[in-house]
């Protein structure tokens, strides 16, 4: 009976292949241990690459560190907590996949998120989902928050408030004096389609007029007749939202052309690494920044400098001290709910207030968003410097942009 | 007489087991072993799916990441906007992907062999342009499904299993039909196909229909899953690119293929090394090489190969020998 | 929209024929779709980008050693790989050189970072004015060397012997292998000049733009548009393929917005695929496993 072996040995195969699977899938020795898992799922490969290795160096640092100090103290019991790291290949469909088996395999107590809201919101929904409590630091929180239109319970965001960032732009471009006129660039990305559209409501408010307005797909090489046109309508302030490489290419098309706005924003695309993406072109490009050494932190300068050899001077190395301060929360949330329970740590970690972290002071809202106050950041050689606000900055803002007017 | 309908009473019952044993699945292993064989089922659902048009048919589509995608847009968009329930929501999804696969079929099946593959590609790169735009959908931003219209966590294991079960057995039937055996005819050779009087572009449409309207009902299972969708993971071609690795690493046109392709793709590669990322890209790569030059016809090649020398053959039956016995 | 932009996209669409060119000329002669073109173009970025941090010279130059690097590089995996799964089935190369795409893909990420790396070059950051227009000059450095380039593979194929039997391989191995042409050998070669012309693509294009290791497949897209539009094996036809894409592009971009682009090219290439895909050479089912009468004239004679 030849024509019926495809089928048996399609079905072999199936019961064969679940059989293995449930053989070998369900030991896990994370929980014997007395540990305390605190997962993560984070794109170390993929286009958001970049932010993975500071993200989780922040999050090693952290749990070593607070284990060095005794670990965690939950009902009179210490306990030492365990960082379980998954890559999610920066794709929404691995970052459910990756969350939910640090839930089921792992068993983490709690769940480390990472950046922006394509990685975030489905991060958070398995949280609702599976009930176990949530952080994410580097994920505007607007946007996060308009992920779930029920409202997260579980899962807890730290990060920027997007009309709060968007505003910083104008802000700090003030520190300059232009023409106010504005040229926007920015990608069909969620961020790009979100930030283009406070960028334009904003600027009136601050007194700039959009005056040239260009969107992108994700991945477009060539920009040149839209920076001609930018620089027809005498756009002294430029603001992008692109991913890297289309941020690198921009830049180099705005040098070649020369297109050298009084302040140039790179916002997403050059947050790390841009010297190297972009060359000599990068120097001076502006983006929005997190941390500085005096926005009311505690500890971070410390662990800034402890870093700055292998995350150097600027935003990854900020992505560190975000990521440290996640862990900071957490801990303190267990210490204060008493035990393990979801329920409980949930309510813990809505409950936190003012706490000091590396980062800045922490206190959720109702609505599970944690704001933290946004700075102005300049590539100055191969370092991003504090432009903005004036009582945080750590050097001058060079305008226009040395890169693009040279 | 009697052996063919012994045979399909024994497919027949063969389905039924793997489906009782999978549906027994829920409450009986850990939550994590569930997940797991969550995730392949739908693996297995997508690539047998896949199967039918790339491996039987052998016209490798590069373009069902739109069928996933218009699946799980479908199914996402009618739990949004309507109170229908996701049973409706996901017949709706087949439905539109398999009405999407009829519209698209009459450009992309005038194409064959390379041409097909880039046609299709082009399609499912301009679908992916436009839904990043589309407001509609929510552009880019992409679309939360309502907690509460999705299935608990047995429903929805039993429905993929249901579903992945489905597709291996739409795929054997097409293997043992006469259908599959004008579709092979027509893979094998177009020409010689057309001259013995086998309507080539009707028969390849069949199989493009039946292949996208399951493969959109895997994608609504997709967005139940994931809840939250958005353009890039679903009409991206991760998908249909994962799908065809797996399809030919198990063995392209069997039934079996897909499964261990699979398994060994999801369950082998991606699933055991996700906390080392290079070793995983490095050592995927590596895989889907060895395979290839060890088992230029798959891991199913391979088997049958082996089973047909313990039986004292020199040589494995070829395919469509074997099919027309 | 104006006529400067337009220019611009056709100039760039010289960069674009550079990219394709390598695999209309492995599709043309070796029936084979590589996958891990795109990689290649990766590589030659990234094999110059170790070059210039080491020797301060223009990426341009860094060719002179990049290009024979990547040449015996892949001369070797087609001998050593490729080779071995002719006559299995169409996929089992294409499969092999998706594996490829996947090591290759993991190995960069491993060696360079996932963050974008580019090449500095003085040319890559000027432009150029006459009659009115200015256009960078990456984009004319990108067509001029597109021209040659073109130029010379296109006579190296008429008006050689060596091109002679390159063509004759292409079109009927049996015969050709019996004549005493070596097949193998002219494979290796036909991989090996392939990989050096991506080379040369992809430090022209990590010097005007930039590279990253997820690069390969959205390069390899690309390659797919440029050389269907062009018609594959055909070499002139690269370059009037490259030059399409890169004033569709701008046009739509200029007109429309540059959204709806890819949305366009991409509809541009179905429609192509449907209207001439026998004058496009596009004319063999990737199924095929016997050379048959009709695959003679592929190759541009």
């Amino acid at each position: 009976m030849p024509r019926s072996t495809s089928a048996l040995a399609a079905a072999a195969t199936l019961v064969l292949a679940s059989a293995a699977l449930s053989a070998c899938g369900s030991s896990s020795d994370a929980s014997d241990s007395g540990d305390l898992v605190l997962g993560a799922s984070l794109p170390l490969t993929g286009p958001l690459g970049v932010f993975g290795p500071p993200i989780q160096a922040g999050y090693e640092q952290a749990v070593d560190a607070i284990n060095a100090d005794g670990g965690v103290e939950i009902d009179g019991e210490s306990y030492q907590l365990e960082l379980v790291v998954k890559d999610n290949k920066s794709d929404p469909t691995v970052v459910t996949s990756t969350t939910k088996s640090l839930v089921s395999e792992e068993e983490a107590v709690a769940l480390l998120g990472s950046v922006t809201p394509p990685m975030t919101i489905p991060f958070s929904v398995v949280a609702e989902q599976e009930q176990v409590p949530a952080v994410s630091p580097l994920t505007p929180t607007l946007a996060w928050l308009a992920g779930n239109e029920s409202g997260w319970n579980y899962a807890f965001d730290v990060f920027v408030d997007e009309e709060e960032q968007t505003a910083v732009n104008f802000q700090a471009s003030d520190l300059v004096d232009t023409n106010k006129k504005v040229a926007l660039f920015t990608d069909t990305g969620e961020d790009g389609k979100a930030m283009g559209a406070l960028w334009e409501a904003q600027a009136a408010g601050f007194g700039y007029e959009v005056v040239y307005r260009a969107e992108f797909p994700v991945g477009t090489t060539d920009f040149s007749q839209f920076v001609q046109e930018a620089q027809a309508a005498e756009a002294e302030v430029m603001i992008a939202q692109v991913i890297p490489p289309d941020a690198a290419a921009l830049w180099k098309q705005m040098k070649a052309l020369g297109y050298a706005p009084k302040t140039a924003w790179a916002e997403k695309g050059g947050t790390v690494g841009f010297p190297q993406a972009a060359g000599p072109a990068a120097d001076g490009a502006m983006t929005f920044g997190w941390w500085s050494p005096d926005n009311g932190n505690v500890g971070g300068q410390e662990l800034y400098e402890a870093n700055k050899a292998e995350y150097g001077d600027g935003l990854a190395n900020q992505a560190v001290i975000s990521a440290y301060a996640m862990v900071e929360i957490l801990a303190d949330a267990l210490e204060r709910a008493g035990s393990t329970d979801p329920d409980d740590l949930a309510q813990a970690i809505a409950d936190t207030e003012d706490l000091d972290t590396v980062w800045a002071p922490i206190t959720f809202g109702e609505d599970n968003r944690a704001i933290i106050p946004p700075t102005a950041v300049q590539w100055q050689g191969d370092s991003q410097v504090t432009v903005w606000p004036a009582d945080q900055a750590t050097g001058d803002l060079q305008a226009p942009p040395p890169g693009l007017a040279k | 007489m009697t052996g063919t309908r012994r045979t399909a009473a024994l497919g027949l019952a063969l389905t039924v087991a793997v489906t009782l044993v999978l549906w027994s699945v829920p409450g009986r292993v850990d939550r994590n072993t569930q997940d797991l064989l969550l995730n392949l089922l739908i693996w297995i659902g997508v690539a047998q799916a896949w199967n039918i048009i790339g491996g039987i048919g052998g016209q490798l589509s590069l373009g069902h990441s739109v069928f996933i995608g218009a699946g799980g847009y479908t199914s996402a968009m009618l739990l949004l906007k309507t109170d229908l329930g996701w049973p409706v929501a996901l017949v709706g999804a087949g439905l539109v992907s398999a009405a999407l696969a009829w519209v698209v079929a009459f450009p992309l099946l005038r194409l064959s062999g390379v041409a097909f593959t880039i046609g299709s590609s082009a399609l499912a790169l301009a679908a992916l342009a436009w839904m990043v735009t589309w407001t509609w959908t929510g552009e880019s931003r992409g679309l939360t499904v309502p907690l509460d219209a999705v299935p608990d966590r047995e429903a929805k294991f039993r429905l993929i299993a249901v579903l992945a079960v489905l597709t291996c057995v739409v795929a054997v039937l097409v293997l043992r039909s006469s259908f599959g055996l004008r579709l092979m005819a027509v893979r094998d050779d177009e020409r010689a196909a057309a001259a013995l009087g086998v309507p080539a572009e009707v028969v390849k449409r069949r199989a493009f229909l039946l292949s996208a309207g399951l493969t959109g009902l895997v994608g609504a299972a997709v967005s139940l899953n994931q809840v939250y969708i958005e353009p890039n993971s679903m009409f991206g071609l991760t998908w249909v690119v994962t799908a065809l690795v797996m399809v030919v690493v198990g063995g392209s046109g069997t039934a079996e293929g897909p499964v261990l392709g699979a398994f060994v793709i999801y369950y082998l590669v991606n699933r055991s090394l996700e906390d080392q990322p290079m070793v995983q890209a490095i050592l995927s790569g590596v895989l889907v090489i060895v395979v290839i030059v060890v088992a230029p016809r798959g891991i199913a090649g391979l088997l049958r190969s082996g089973v047909a020398w313990i039986r004292g053959r020199r040589t494995a039956p070829r395919t469509m020998a074997e099919a027309s016995t | 929209m104006s006529a400067e932009a337009l220019l611009n996209g056709a100039l760039l669409g010289g960069l674009y024929a550079l990219v394709a060119l390598g695999l209309s000329l492995v599709f043309g002669i070796m029936r084979v779709v590589n996958l891990a073109h795109g990689l290649l173009v990766l590589l030659g970025a990234y094999a110059a980008v170790l070059v210039t941090d080491r020797i301060p010279v223009d990426p341009l130059l860094a060719f002179v050693i990049v290009g024979p690097a990547l040449f015996a590089l892949a001369a070797a995996v087609q001998r050593l790989l490729l080779q071995r799964l002719t006559g299995h089935s169409a996929e089992a190369p294409l499969v092999a050189t998706f594996g490829l795409l996947l090591l290759g893909q993991g190995t960069l990420t491993y060696a360079f970072g996932t963050s974008p790396r580019s090449l500095d070059a003085g040319w890559a950051q000027q432009s150029v004015s006459f009659a009115g227009m200015t256009v960078q000059s990456a984009n004319l450095v990108g067509f001029l060397l597109a021209c040659a380039v073109v130029t010379g593979t296109q006579l190296l194929l008429t008006r050689t012997r060596f091109g002679t039997a390159l063509r004759a391989s292409a079109a009927d191995p049996a015969t050709a292998g019996m004549l005493g042409i070596n097949i193998p050998l002219m494979h290796a070669l036909t991989f090996g000049a392939a990989a050096a012309i991506a080379a040369l693509a992809g430090i022209v294009y990590g010097s005007a733009f930039s590279v990253d290791p997820n690069g390969g497949l959205p390069l390899l897209v690309l390659g797919f548009t440029v050389v269907v539009m062009g018609g594959v094996g055909d070499v002139p036809g690269t370059l009037v393929g490259g030059v399409l894409v890169g004033v569709v592009a701008a046009a739509v971009g200029g007109l429309v917005g540059p959204v709806y682009s890819p949305i366009a090219i991409n509809l541009l290439l179905l429609a192509l695929l449907l209207v001439r895909p026998q004058g496009l050479g596009l004319r063999l089912p990737a199924r095929r496993q016997r050379p048959a009468v009709s695959d003679r004239e592929v190759v541009a004679a």
